[in-house]
């Protein structure tokens, strides 16, 4: 049953199917960090690499 | 956003940086170690006398010993010291475990003792970045857990709320090498120091460089990436130049990443479709990876100056760069027209060094001139010593590149060109070394020039830590609890700021590219047509392949004629998918620094095989192929024949009850009847040496499909 279901797919269109399922996450991702409002939240965000004051002894 | 700090309660804790400092010791000892060897290795093949005739030294065990090296030891530690620096400042907590720490670092340095040892003694899978033995990869397995749990129970026991996007990029490295190192280490054992494949042929192939291309992936790209986004903003003391750009850049390339192994076996016999998958997601890799390199030379502005006077900068503004340059080579070498060209050369090989020594050792060096004077409390001894290990690092990997590039399309023109009536212009490889011999000249030095920076790193670094001393490092912060949610947050602590839930998604994301492309290709039968004539290998052949392996032939040689008319002529017949399917593993190989050997299989005499292989410039002039004496005095040893055979019948090759009972016999039976021919033609009798094995399996390669399938159901076993 399986080798036949898998036997009789176009495997070729594989590539095709990809494609449109990394584009349309790809999509929404782009929607979701652009919407409005959000830019001083994404501006925290970048700073946290430099939030780390400590003080230095032996 | 977070109430200020200052208003809430706060509680002290210390840094654990004496595993950092143990890490960053590593990576510059490793470094240069396996470095050296690459340069040894670059030089044997300019003179094959730097073999020395020795099997520990020959150019076939150094190449692997050399890749691990880097790949593992000096990019590995530097992966380890700059994530364990840099997650306990981004999570405001010391590392869960001091214990597991110390596990992780002297079991991870065991390992890169215990591979040094076995590559040269001979003992690998033969396959690329992962030729290391069962016993090995289990324990690279434990120790890799071991960093697992020491990094997620640091996230676990955080006070700051959100997962900054260096953490990410260490995620899915973390989730992704684990995934991938047990799948591609799937093997079934016959001894302590051997193990056979459980996939076999292209199948194993379409598995090696899944693993390969995302070991490239998520072992020399994205914890990279997870410290440029670290690293980057404070040397540059900028914040990052876009936070959006960088949630496009890592969702990108977890996604796309995964996808694109299979560029690494364009016009082989893999299936169309595989290929295809491979080439339309590498083109697409290239719109993250510039957008990752965008953000990181961005974080810059307004700061560019500083690149005159601060040796650190110029070393992470150089990495990020060849990172752009690395990651739009490789799409290009990916479409296929350019791979007809490319594959199989030294553009291969330039095109590597440029990731690794560009992307990986610049910014590990620029990582080490950072870290160092912090983790001993000084500062650097010399500016001007870092600024001259800088240039000539630069210079190096330019003549290195250059002339690997240069090389590369040489030779691959060289394999293509016909004369006016049909035929190869350079019908021989010998016609071929002369163009490349100079640029092999020009690459040596420039790894020399490479190494020489490194030398002065060590100096440099050695005389900053003499002058400071082991720094404890406190800082303080407010507990997770006491920190109230932030506007704009509840998605985002979905998605980012739960470490359990992002692991999910990125081992989703991880997951799927691998599912597509591997499931059909086990799955489906049709995708390698059986071909009836097609036999298991003799147990004699079967010893001789595992000598093939164990030599690493398969760094010089591939197994696998292209259906290129180029290829037909020189090589004959191109290789068919069913070909492969008792090959354990298989050798289809990335680079012909010798001929392809597919069909060699009764193209010459068993005289030849033996002049060849005792001294190659006896019967191909020019060769710079090493000498292997040893193969003329090493006993054949058949202890392990029966098992070795038996593993087979177990993985699916039809061997009947009297083969496996009867396996020693028949490897005797077939090494007397080459050794007498040879005994025949004056030569000594080598009936119990290990290069009559090594005779029969050549003698085998590619000839099953010369001959008519066999009568009756019952197989049979090919070979003489």
């Amino acid at each position: 049953m399986k080798a036949e279901i898998l036997s009789r797919t176009e495997w070729m269109t594989l590539p095709l199917v990809a494609v449109v399922l990394f584009m349309s996450i790809f999509v929404l991702m782009l929607a979701w960090i652009a919407r409005p409002g959000a830019r001083d939240f994404y501006a925290a965000r970048g700073r946290m690499a430099l939030d780390d004051e400590e003080v230095r002894g032996e | 956003m977070t109430a200020p700090a200052a208003d809430l309660p706060m509680e002290e804790f210390e840094y654990d940086d004496a595993i950092v400092r143990k890490f960053a010791v590593a990576t510059a000892f490793w470094g240069l170690i396996g470095m050296l060897v690459g340069l040894l290795a670059a030089f044997q093949l300019v003179a094959r006398q730097l073999n020395f005739d020795v099997p520990w030294l020959t150019f076939g065990r150094l190449r692997p010993l050399h890749t691990n090296a880097v790949i593992f030891a000096f990019v590995g530690n530097a992966i380890f010291a700059g994530t364990y620096y840099s997650v306990q400042r981004l999570m405001k907590a010391r590392l869960f475990s001091d214990k597991l720490s110390k596990f992780h670092f002297w079991g991870w340095q065991l390992i890169i003792v215990s591979a040094a040892v076995t590559f040269l003694a001979g003992i690998t899978t033969s396959k690329e970045y992962a030729e290391l033995e069962w016993p090995i990869d289990v324990a690279i397995a434990v120790v890799w857990i071991a960093y697992a749990i020491n990094f997620f129970g640091t996230l676990a026991k955080r006070r700051e709320r959100h997962l900054y996007v260096a953490v990410w990029f260490y995620i899915a490295s973390i989730i992704a090498v684990a995934l991938l190192h047990v799948v591609n280490s799937l093997a079934l054992p016959v001894s302590l120091t051997k193990s056979y494949s459980v996939f076999a042929g292209i199948q194993d192939a379409l598995v090696q460089w899944w693993y390969g291309h995302n070991a490239v992936a998520f072992f020399l790209t994205t914890p990279f990436l997870g410290l440029m986004y670290y690293f980057m903003p404070k040397a540059a003391e900028r914040p990052v130049y876009s936070y959006r750009l960088s949630i496009v850049h890592f969702w990108g390339l977890v996604f796309l990443y995964l996808w694109a192994g299979p560029h690494h076996l364009l016009y082989t016999a893999l299936p169309d479709w595989a290929q295809t998958l491979g080439t339309i997601f590498s083109v697409m890799l290239l719109a993250p990876s510039w957008g990752g390199m965008i953000n990181g030379l961005l974080t810059l502005r307004g700061a560019w100056d500083k690149l005159r006077t601060d040796p650190v900068l110029k070393f992470f503004v150089a990495a990020i760069t060849f990172y752009g340059l690395s990651t739009f080579e490789g799409p290009l070498m990916s479409l296929k027209s350019v791979n007809a060209l490319s594959h199989y050369t030294n553009w291969t090989v330039g095109h590597a060094h440029g990731g690794a020594l560009g992307w990986n050792g610049l910014f590990t060096f620029g990582m080490l001139y950072w870290l160092v004077p912090r983790l001993w409390n000084t500062k650097l001894h010399s500016q001007r010593m870092a600024t001259a290990h800088f240039w000539l690092g630069l210079v190096g990997i330019g003549f290195y590149v250059m002339s690997m590039w240069v090389a590369g399309i040489a030779e691959g023109l060289m394999w293509k060109a016909f004369d006016a009536e049909g035929r190869l212009v350079y019908g021989t490889w010998s016609d071929m070394l002369p163009t490349l011999n100079p640029m092999y000249i020009v690459r040596g030095l420039g790894g020399a020039l490479y190494i020489t920076g490194v030398v002065l790193m060590l100096i440099n670094l050695y005389k900053t830590i003499k002058s400071g001393s082991p720094a404890t490092t406190r800082a303080s912060a407010p507990a997770l609890a006491a920190r109230p949610l932030e506007a704009h947050g509840k998605w985002h602590r979905l998605l980012e700021g739960k470490p359990l839930a992002f692991t999910v998604w990125t081992t989703i994301a991880v997951i799927i590219g691998g599912a597509f492309e591997i499931i059909p290709s086990l799955a489906i039968e049709s995708n390698v047509p059986t071909i009836a004539s097609v036999k298991p290998y003799t147990p004699l052949e079967v010893e001789g392949r595992d000598i093939y392996v164990s030599e690493g032939c398969y760094n010089c040689h591939s197994q696998m004629v292209r259906p290129f008319r180029a290829e037909t002529v020189r090589y004959g017949e191109y290789s068919k998918a069913g070909e492969f399917i008792y090959d354990r593993p298989f050798q289809f190989g990335s680079r012909r620094i010798g001929p392809d050997l597919h069909r060699v299989g009764g193209k010459y005499p068993d005289f030849w095989h033996y002049n060849h292989m005792l001294n190659p410039e006896s019967t191909s002039e020019g060769s710079i192929m090493p000498r292997y004496p040893w193969l003329y005095e090493d006993a054949l040893d058949l202890e392990l024949t029966q098992a070795k055979v038996k593993a087979f019948r177990m993985l699916g090759a039809p061997y009947s009850d009297q083969e496996v009972d009867q396996a020693v016999a028949m490897a005797q039976a077939q090494a007397k009847t080459i050794a007498d021919g040879l005994v025949a033609q004056g030569l000594p009798d080598i009936h119990d040496k290990k290069i009559v094995a090594l005779i029969a399996y050549l003698q085998r390669l590619g000839t099953d499909i010369k001959k008519a399938p066999a009568a009756g159901a019952q197989a049979s076993l090919g070979g003489k």
